[in-house]
């Protein structure tokens, strides 16, 4: 009983420091924190060492063999507590080395039972096909009592149960090291009170970082050996001088992903005063170990006037400890999140009364924001740092900025449209080489016509494409042409899409998608009442075949060949022409060869205009050489060629091919072609209107072959 | 004599900027980027005799000129939106980062 006592006083303890009893039902036991089935789980491991979760390196692909029975899974439950989320995430073991990570939405749904869609899936391409979950929590008043039985839905799978046990009101370990300089002494809590500027509904406490972080969810240790730091060469502190320090004195160091930080309490930065702190370690591969402040800065300098000026430093010392530690979470600054280039599309939150804002750059000034700050992260922070896979936010893992947007997505409560980025392929791998072309589809969802622009995915207008290869930053998609178009209204009915083929090789971003090894890309788009983001989509680019591959992608990766296949050839890119000219007869079996010969034979395949020094000149056309190029790339292995270059693409190439044989008065074989294309693309799923299109064009073309004398 | 302090902030992904004051280049670099985790990618600092100061600044392929009247210290800070415009905002406080 004495033992029983313990534990559950311990508990309640931690409890009450991570989330603070409950304002409105104060004998309500929460029941937020972290759960696991059986078995052995990266939450329960956590402490310090990188776990078997998935990191960099690892493929997005289900691994075989299949995990070890030894594996457990876990749940995150955030329904009450301090500062709630209502959401519910878990990780499953897909193997020995990798998990999936899921993220659901959820709501009461009775007393203790809980429901929503699972929105966020990590792989995405996971064989787990569940969208939705139900959980019913056995509250019981001691934590061996406490656990949840989830059950996974889906359209047409039956249900998945797993219980899982109570293990800890917190979602994450994390362990921080305070070392300081030899003259500094840290500021590591403040009254809440202590200064008169402050909302009134502030609980006036004692406040410590450790306690903002256990509300933040995270179990808080602080290393049982700090250090003292002598003084930097002449007063002031480089980054690599802090690096330094940090491989130095940090009892923790390792370049590794863990969960742990050093935070570093200096005088003064190189930069000077205006420096108040920074997350150094964007240094080397393992980033955001290592955060520093500086006293000697505009921090410690009170606002003039301010008769509380002693506290005003106390308390700018606090935050600014709290800011930096919350960029080793990988949460970038309230305004930023729209900025650099977004995992998905963000929300700037300029207003936001977070530690991740800057109090003197809101309207009216710092005043106005510790009048309304309550000394926490904003709701979409939190939800990243409780919820998001675990590489995108612990310490050493993801690089500084890869992901951060992640917690930021305006996502729409009430979407009216899905967005979806996808390949036209069983696997999304690609050849080396291979031009990477997706299909964009916007599909309304909603019960009620929707009126959108037909071109808006032509234009792009609103709309973000992110593209990421596995261990380097993200990178935004923009194409090399910026189209703009009349509006042109169109009513979607409920169930009705639109589609547009993008190239995602390249843009005005350089290349962006060609470089062997794992991507995601993923799309959303921006409406007035909220974004719509779609599922991301890995895809993989395989390695070099031999070394004739290996030789010419020296050549072939060229903005400027990459311009002549997204603008289906030129007349004026002359090496580039070549290089794909090359890129026919050195690997005339490989899929790139196909769409170099459309890029080949569509530049002459009609009369050209061209700039010249003295006006302009019209090339003529070529069109025998185009009839062979566009036969050969889209007629020979026609299976192949649509899926390398898509439906959408696919029928348009095969359109121009039939044009042309029509201006060539080669009807049967233009009808020939529209034959083809309507076999290959029926054979393939696509849409009976389009095929019904093909068909009547196919038709057409045959009677007037018939008659030899009606126009198509 | 006032001080001018031009910082540039926050979008700065690597593009050449110049900037010049009355005509003369006080500031130049060919690839200028934030880091983000203090949103800011470099400053420069100019002491300038009082009256109208004439800023002009090229990002990329942006530009645009800032008038302002110096008759104490000015705090500038430039930044590029995302679709790479310059933006600015004026203080007579230094900029601080965090």
């Amino acid at each position: 009983m004495k033992t029983q006592n313990a534990v559950r006083d311990k508990d309640t303890a931690l409890a009450d420091a991570a989330f603070g009893p409950s304002p409105v039902l104060p004998i309500r036991i929460a029941v937020s924190g972290l759960y696991s089935t059986a078995g052995v789980t990266p939450g329960l491991l956590e402490s310090l060492a990188a776990d078997s979760e998935t990191g960099a390196g690892t493929p997005p692909f289900p691994i075989t063999p299949a995990p070890s029975p030894l594996l457990g899974e876990e749940l995150r439950l955030d329904v009450d507590g301090r500062y709630p989320q209502m959401t519910a995430s878990g990780t499953i073991p897909l193997s020995n080395v990798q998990r999936l990570t899921w993220i659901a939405k959820v709501k009461a749904v009775a007393l203790n039972k809980y429901a929503g869609g699972i929105w966020y899936k990590d792989p995405a391409n996971a064989a787990f096909a569940y969208t939705g979950v139900e959980l019913a929590v056995t509250a019981g008043p001691l934590p061996s009592n406490r656990a949840v039985t989830a059950r996974f839905t889906g359209a047409g799978l039956p249900v998945r149960t797993r219980v899982f046990a109570f293990r800890s009101p917190y979602f994450h370990k994390v362990e921080l090291e305070y070392d300081c300089e030899k003259t500094v002494t840290p500021d590591l809590s403040i009254k809440s009170w202590a200064h008169p500027n402050h909302p009134a509904t502030l609980p006036n406490e004692d406040l410590t970082i450790t306690k903002v972080y256990q509300r933040a969810g995270f179990d808080v240790s602080l290393s049982p050996s700090p250090t003292v730091i002598p003084p930097g060469p002449g007063g002031t502190w480089s980054d690599m001088e802090m690096h330094d320090a940090m491989v130095t004195y940090w009892s923790r160091f390792a370049n590794k992903p863990q969960w742990a930080m050093w935070v570093f309490v200096a005088t003064q930065h190189e930069m000077g005063p205006s420096l108040g702190g920074i997350m150094f370690d964007d240094i080397g591969p393992n980033h955001r170990q290592g955060t520093s402040l500086f006293y000697n800065s505009f921090i410690s300098t009170p606002p003039a006037g301010d008769a509380a000026g002693a506290e005003h430093v106390k308390r700018m010392h606090f935050w600014t400890a709290v800011h930096e530690m919350g960029h080793a979470f990988d949460l970038a600054h309230s305004w930023q999140k729209a900025l650099g280039v977004p995992w998905i599309p963000l929300t700037n939150e300029p207003e936001a009364r977070s530690f991740m804002n800057y109090p003197y750059n809101v309207a009216g000034g710092q005043s106005a924001f510790f009048a309304n700050f309550e000394y926490r992260f904003s709701d979409t922070e939190l939800l990243f740092m409780r919820h998001a896979p675990y590489r995108f936010v612990r310490m050493g893992d993801a690089a500084w900025f890869d992901h951060h947007a992640f917690q930021q997505a305006n996502v729409s409560p009430e979407p009216r449209f899905s967005l979806e980025i996808r390949v036209n392929r069983s696997q999304p791998k690609f050849e080396f080489l291979e031009p990477v072309v997706a299909e964009l589809k916007l599909k309304n969802i909603s019960g009620q016509p929707q009126i959108v622009n037909e071109h808006m995915l032509t234009t792009l207008d609103g709309i973000t494409i992110a593209t990421k290869r596995q261990g380097s930053p993200a990178r935004q998609y923009i194409p090399f042409a910026q189209y703009c178009m009349q509006p042109a209204p169109k009513t979607l009915q409920p169930g009705e899409a639109i589609y547009q083929s993008v190239f995602l090789t390249a843009g005005l971003n350089g290349i962006d998608v060609a470089e062997p090894g794992n991507y995601v890309i993923q799309a959303a788009l921006h409406l007035p009442d909220g974004d719509i983001v779609s599922p991301p989509l890995p895809l993989r680019i395989s390695a070099p075949r031999g070394f004739d591959e290996e030789a010419i992608a020296q050549d072939f990766f060229q903005i400027d060949v990459a311009r002549v296949l997204a603008f289906d050839g030129s007349r004026v890119l002359t090496d580039a022409t070549n290089v794909l000219r090359e890129v026919t007869v050195q690997l005339s079996g490989r899929r790139v060869a196909k769409h170099a010969r459309v890029a080949l034979g569509l530049a002459v395949a009609q009369p050209s205009k061209v700039l010249t020094a003295q006006g302009s000149d019209v090339l003529p056309a070529r069109p025998e050489e185009a009839r062979t190029e566009l036969t050969t790339a889209l007629l020979t292995d026609p299976d192949v060629a649509a899926e390398t270059m898509g439906h959408i693409d696919y029928k348009y190439y095969v359109d121009k091919l039939t044009d042309l044989l029509v201006k060539q008065g080669e009807r049967k074989e233009a009808a020939q072609a529209q034959a083809t294309l309507h076999q290959i693309l029926a054979a393939r799923g696509v849409l009976p209107r389009v095929l019904q299109e093909i068909d009547t064009r196919r038709k057409s073309l045959q009677a007037t072959h018939a008659g030899r004398a009606s126009p198509e | 004599m006032p001080l001018l302090h031009v910082a540039l902030q926050e979008g700065f992904e690597g593009e050449p900027v110049v900037i010049s004051v009355n005509g003369r280049e006080i500031f130049r670099g060919d690839h200028v980027k934030t880091r983000t985790q203090i949103g800011l990618a470099a400053s420069v600092d100019e002491t300038l005799a009082a009256g109208n100061a004439i800023i002009d600044v090229q990002a990329g392929g942006a530009r645009t000129q800032i008038h302002a009247p110096l008759s104490e210290d000015l705090y500038l800070g430039i930044s590029l939106t995302r679709d790479k415009q310059i933006v600015y905002r004026e203080s007579a406080q230094a900029f601080g980062y965090v």
